[in-house]
């Protein structure tokens, strides 16, 4: 958790453009018979309008940042301000709140409500939002179309591909009209065709509409995608890269990955 | 308790002892050959604590439920035997005057008559060769006895000094003398086992009954004066003996008696050598005694019958009446607690299905591997061996507990005639536990051999089957078998007639005929919307309506109620599972209205239409619980409106009760004499309770004349009619007003009125003991208050037939009044040699007198006849608080099915959060409040919950209308619909309730788990 005691004196602020900072993160879990570090002091700020990576090999904090970045997770030390306001101080409703209004997800298993259509799921953030029903889902459509998907809007997640899947899952978390969108490898469940066509529309909203996005990756084709990598091992921050944009996109084995970064 | 719904104890134990075999022998064959099915099985259960604790609870009840409705059985069944054995000690059997022809004589006659002197040697000639191991006469007379204060000089042949210094009195004592051998011979004993001496009794001593020293506070050395014939005599209390029928206990058990000296009592009585009954005591013993009672019974009646002596086998009579005191309780309770045991059937097949829903890629992957399907059947029973062997020993001891709480409340019913002894037969722990054991095995085979039907690619990639509408061949014929055989249950019933059958076949046509039509692709939502109301108004039209258009088939028994209950709930729950889409299009535009609330409403009513399975079973569990409990509600207040209604004694407000041995001449008088302030009190009305010899009445029913027990025949007096100011239901044609109808009882000879409850427009009943004994007679209705003339024949036993004309029926609101009421010119015309049995006067009160004053005032003046005053209105609402503290605990007892549906929620509420949790984390990464997610799930669980209880409620109201039509149920009286508002509020408050905190809970819990730990959650 937390400790209110290990607050620095001087908060990160959004004077650089940062959106997001992170001071000194340090995340423990705690099992009951061990402690386990998954973050061990990260320093790290995304920009407004950037779109930055996440890489690393399995088990090196990658996930755990994400969750702690966007407040899904506390922090056992350290702080986490995003657009300045420190989150350890907003409480849950607060923060819940800034979720709604602020943040977009996508998950690598696309967690969509099986009960409900692709158009339901992609409305919900607005109805949480006090949206009234008409205008939430003349948006979740218009978030759908944007992904191509407004002739699968009545259709059940289990009637849709993975790639369809995936898809829904963005325009859910565009439909807020987000600052920032956070993707906890957003292609891992999809062939290389489909996770080609899912980075591309996620790189195109990020240039078009300055859409911050914040991406965890073990795939360095993925990871090519993005305006910075961030290289994460053993729960530290290990290096940074300038991917070379101009890559052709290819799905590789996460293993080359560690290697890059040696 | 021999019988359950009329199938032998023993051959219920064995059978379900045969199938609990079979179901440990099929574990023990999984655990020995696959141990690693076995303990893949086995290890499930401590998987997940909460719920298996949910589990263990559901399956405990079903087997409590059993085990507590046995075992009050049990308890009743033993206490009244008990109480017999106690009460009649060595006597087996009564020989009373009277000639035998074919019945046995009325126990009242030890009061009535007296028989010769020589009747103890007749009856002993007479048992020659029987198993006869005692006889002995006995002379027995009735009156008060009081407790006096003598510590002062009292002269207590003075009445008013005596009324002065009386500390406690008993208005009805009995009174018995016998020789020492007799007592001897019966092996009477005092309160510490010795036997009694009542050799030098004398004229001044006595023994007291146990219950007359309770009454009037006395012990061994107190004074006591007795009334008898007017006199009062003095003595002291030389000891205290057990409450038997040979210590003065007689006329009923429990009740107050002494033994005096025999001669003193021949003196005092007047009878100087005749008995009032010879006593017969069976070899055998206390109990075995009773197992000769037939043959000795049948013997002496036979050899006495020139005698003029009639033996009446009283052990063996009493015996047999508390069997069927402890069937009629236990079926009771086993009737309706099936409702409850129903309920606990669907819970078990609810949670396996859910387990094995949850558990679906685990099976994919067993399949995939190689698995067969009865292995994945047999991983389940394991599991359900585990959960059901241990919950059922503790159900079956809960079961006990729960039992000896009803028993109790149940004793008090019956005014705390027999006191109440814990007795449990290892037969019914043997069948509760096996029922409960084979309930569950029964529900996890069929649970789990539907959910091992999986497609391996779905289960593995968790996706749904696809579901195909089976047009198989086999389908078709099963249904085409099932028109066939529910065509036939129908003709059975119509011409058996059995309403049961013709029921269970009318419900199964329509439903085969339906599946016949969707075989052939007919649009099965609407077939089975139309089969479902086809079902709920078979079931739910008045008995009227249903006999005028399938013919009388009779009443069902108490398996009519459960059937019926399960037919129309099966029926309202398909209606809602087919609609259930239009239903919850409607919950939505509502919930749609509240802002705040579209997103939490938008996820509850998804889930209920996702998981239809489900979703209907929950339905149908809470439209069961609350059927029942609306009905048992109706049942009551039909009850209490029938026999009880508040307006039931029609203003009267006091009456004074006498037995036949202290008549009083002139009533008003002697209160006068008394000192009793009649300010106020009007004069009183007599009412003679009469025996005369018309034993039978003529019954027609089809054309045909049977001859059937006739009721109780009391006479009135003129005063008495004048004091009544009793409406009318029927006034017979020619009386222009209710007054008429009294005015030409008090003139006109062989007029009768007859209660409410005697009289129906309808097809007549003859008197059985689940009818309270009443033969109807048939009136024509001319219009709403008024009948042709109507004539109801008697006959006595030689065989002349009297004819008497109904001149009017008492509204049923004056249920106290059960009998014929006859003028007394019409008695005294009718039977001179008719008794009065006891005599009852009636006086009405002004408001500015306290009756229960007036009635206690009434009985001090009145004591030396043995009078008993009593305050009407008082005497009315303790009954009513008796029957309704009855009526409550069945309620109660129907309770426990709320538990079990509770207790489904909550275990459908946490698999719901465990297998959402994942759901919950994205939907808390969303931005859902933790509210919101607990809100959507109250949602999802009302409802459910409230279409289950509303669809039991509306079903509960039309049958308990249907039973409020149906003369069967109310005895004809005129009962008027009330729909029991407080107890369907507090019902439907309760399970809805209870419902969502089950549900809200878990959802609470699972909602404020960090949304990373949420999603990591597999």
């Amino acid at each position: 958790m937390f400790r209110r005691g290990s607050k620095p004196a001087v908060l990160p602020t959004n004077d650089t453009g940062a959106i997001v900072s992170a001071q000194h993160v340090v995340k423990t879990y705690d099992t009951g018979s061990a402690k386990v570090p998954a973050l061990k002091g990260i320093d790290f700020a995304v920009q407004r309008g950037e779109m930055v990576g996440v890489m690393g090999p399995s088990g090196c904090g990658k996930t755990t940042l994400l969750n702690c970045l966007s407040g899904l997770d506390n922090v056992t030390e350290g702080v986490i301000a995003i657009e300045g306001e420190n989150i350890a101080e907003m409480g849950d409703k607060k923060r819940t709140t800034y979720r709604a209004q602020r943040m977009g997800f996508i998950f690598q298993v696309y967690n969509l409500l099986p009960v409900l259509s692709a158009v339901e799921n992609v409305e919900l953030p607005l109805l949480v939002g006090d949206v009234r029903p008409g205008e939430a889902r003349r948006r979740a459509e218009a978030a759908l179309d944007q992904v191509g998907l407004l002739q699968w809007a009545h259709h059940r997640p289990a009637e849709l591909s993975g790639g369809q899947r995936q898809r829904v899952t963005i325009a859910r978390s565009l439909v807020n009209d987000p600052a920032i969108v956070w993707a906890d490898e957003p292609t891992g469940a999809l062939d290389s065709a489909s996770a080609s066509d899912i980075m591309m529309l996620l790189k195109q909203l990020n240039k078009e509409h300055g859409l911050t996005i914040v991406l965890v990756t073990h795939d360095h084709g993925v990871g090519n995608m993005c305006d910075r990598i961030v290289r994460m091992r053993d729960g530290e921050i290990v290096g940074e890269d300038i991917p070379d944009q101009n890559a052709v996109f290819v799905t590789q084995n996460a293993d080359l990955l560690g290697q890059s970064a040696r | 308790m021999q019988t359950l719904f009329g199938i032998p104890m023993n051959t219920i134990m064995i059978v379900l002892l045969v199938l609990l075999f079979l179901s440990l022998l099929a574990v023990i064959y999984v655990a020995v050959r696959r141990p690693v099915i076995f303990r893949m099985g086995m290890r499930n259960i401590p998987r997940r604590k909460t719920q298996s604790l949910l589990i263990v609870i559901g399956l405990m009840l079903a087997t409590l439920i059993s085990s507590a409705a046995l075992t009050v059985g049990d308890t009743l069944n033993h206490s009244v035997g008990n109480e017999v054995y106690s009460y009649l000690g060595e006597i087996d059997q009564v020989v009373l005057g009277g000639e035998f022809d074919g019945e046995s004589a009325e126990l009242s006659g030890i009061l009535t008559e007296v028989l010769p002197a020589n009747a103890v040697d007749q009856v002993r000639s007479a048992s020659d060769g029987l198993e006869v191991d005692a006889i002995g006469g006995i002379l027995v007379s009735t009156g008060p006895a009081i407790s006096v204060d003598v510590s002062g000089d009292v002269d207590l042949s003075n009445p008013m000094v005596l009324f002065d210094n009386a500390q406690a009195s008993e208005p009805m004592v009995g009174i018995v003398g016998a020789e020492q051998q007799t007592f001897v011979d019966f092996k009477v004993t005092d309160l510490d086992g010795k036997q009694i001496d009542v050799s030098s009794l004398g004229d001044d001593k006595v023994l007291v009954n146990q219950k007359l020293a309770e009454n009037i506070d006395v012990s061994v050395g107190d004074t006591i004066v007795y009334v008898l014939g007017n006199q009062f005599y003095t003595a002291e209390v030389a000891g205290i003996v057990p409450t038997q029928f040979i210590s003065g206990a007689f006329i009923q058990p429990q009740t107050a008696g002494m033994i005096v000296d025999l001669d003193h009592l021949r003196t005092i009585t007047g009878e100087s050598e005749g008995w009032s009954t010879v006593l017969v005591s069976n070899s055998g013993g206390v109990r075995g005694g009773v197992d000769h009672s037939d043959a000795v019974t049948d013997g002496l009646n036979e050899r006495l019958a020139d005698a003029g002596l009639n033996v009446n086998g009283i052990k063996a009579d009493l015996v047999e009446q508390a069997n069927l005191i402890g069937s009629l309780f236990v079926t009771m309770f086993i009737g309706f607690g099936l409702f409850s045991i129903a309920v606990g059937v669907l819970l078990i097949v609810l949670i396996f299905t859910m387990l094995a829903a949850e558990r679906r890629g685990e099976m994919g992957m067993m399949r995939a591997i190689g698995g067969q399907r009865r292995q994945l059947v047999q991983q389940f029973l394991s599991e359900g061996a585990g959960y059901t062997l241990l919950s059922g020993l503790v159900g079956s001891a809960l079961g006990v507990a729960v039992a000896w709480v009803i028993a109790l409340v149940t004793s008090s019913m019956t005014g705390g005639m027999f006191a109440i002894s814990m007795y449990v037969h290892p037969r019914s722990l043997v069948i509760a536990y096996a029922l409960g054991v084979v309930i569950t095995f029964a529900a996890v085979i069929f649970s789990s051999n539907r959910a091992s039907r999986l497609n391996v690619v779905a289960a593995l990639r968790d996706i749904p089957d696809e579901t195909h509408l089976r047009h198989s061949k086999r389908t078709l014929v099963f249904a085409v078998l099932a028109v066939v055989v529910g065509a036939w249950l129908m003709w059975e019933g119509h011409s058996r007639p059995s309403i049961s059958l013709f029921l269970i076949g009318i419900t199964l046509v329509p439903f085969a005929l339906a599946a016949i039509a969707a075989w052939f692709g007919a649009n099965t939502r609407l077939i089975l919307t139309v089969v479902g109301f086809f079902v709920l108004v078979v079931w739910g039209m008045p008995t009227d309506w249903f006999n005028s258009i399938f013919g009388n088939m009779g009443d069902g028994g108490i398996e009519l109620f459960l059937l019926s209950g399960i037919s129309m709930v099966a029926a309202s729950t398909m209606i809602i599972m087919q609609q259930m889409e239009l239903l919850l299009r409607l919950v939505q535009m509502a919930g749609s209205r509240i802002k705040s609330w579209l997103a939490a409403v938008r996820l509850g009513v998804s889930y209920p239409r996702a998981n239809g399975g489900r979703s209907g079973m929950t339905i149908a569990m809470f439209s069961l619980i609350v059927f029942s409990i609306v009905v048992m509600a109706s049942v009551n207040h039909i009850f209490m409106q029938a026999f009880l209604g508040g307006d039931a004694m029609a203003g009267l407000d006091v009456r004074i009760d006498l037995m036949s041995s202290n008549q009083i001449d002139d009533v008003t008088t002697e209160l006068e004499k008394a000192g009793v302030d009649l300010e106020g009190v009007s004069a009183p009305g007599r009412v003679d309770m009469v025996s005369t010899d018309l034993t039978q009445i003529a019954l027609t029913r089809n054309g045909e004349t049977t001859w059937e027990t006739a009721p109780l025949v009391y006479s009135a007096d003129e005063t008495f009619f004048d004091l009544t100011q009793f409406r009318m239901k029927y006034r017979a044609e020619g009386f222009d007003s209710d007054q008429a109808v009294w005015e030409a009882m008090k003139t006109q000879p062989n007029l009768v009125i007859l209660p409410a409850s005697f009289a129906t427009t309808k097809e007549p009943m003859a008197a059985d003991p689940f009818n309270g004994g009443v033969t109807q007679v048939k009136v024509e209705e001319v219009d709403g208050s008024t009948i042709k003339p109507t004539t109801v024949v008697m006959r006595g036993d030689d065989g002349t037939e009297h004819e008497f004309t109904v001149a009017g029926v008492l509204d049923p609101d004056y249920s106290m009044f059960f009998g014929f009421y006859l003028s007394s010119p019409t008695m005294a015309g009718l039977n001179p040699n008719a008794q009065f049995v006891a005599t009852s006067y009636y006086f009405t009160v002004d408001s500015s007198r306290d009756a229960n004053q007036v009635a206690a005032d009434m009985e001090r003046a009145l004591l030396r006849y043995g009078a008993q005053g009593t305050d009407i209105a008082k005497e009315l609402e303790e009954f009513q608080a008796q029957q309704s503290g009855f009526m409550t605990v069945l309620q109660w007892f129907m309770g426990l099915g709320l538990i079990v549906g509770v207790a489904a929620v909550g275990v459908i509420a946490y698999r719901a959060v465990v297998e959402r949790r994942q759901q919950i984390g994205v939907l808390r990464a969303l931005g859902f409040q933790a509210s919101t997610i607990g809100r959507a799930f109250v949602i999802e669980t009302g409802i459910i919950v409230i279409l289950g209880s509303i669809a039991g409620a509306i079903l509960g109201l039309i049958v308990s209308y249907s039973l409020t039509a149906d003369p069967g149920m109310t005895g004809g009286a005129d009962i008027t619909f009330q729909v029991p508002w407080g107890t369907l509020g507090a019902t439907l408050g309760l399970a809805i309730g209870m419902a969502l905190l089950m549900s809200w809970l878990p959802a609470r819990q699972a909602s404020r788990t960090l949304p990373a730990e949420a999603l990591r959650y597999e």
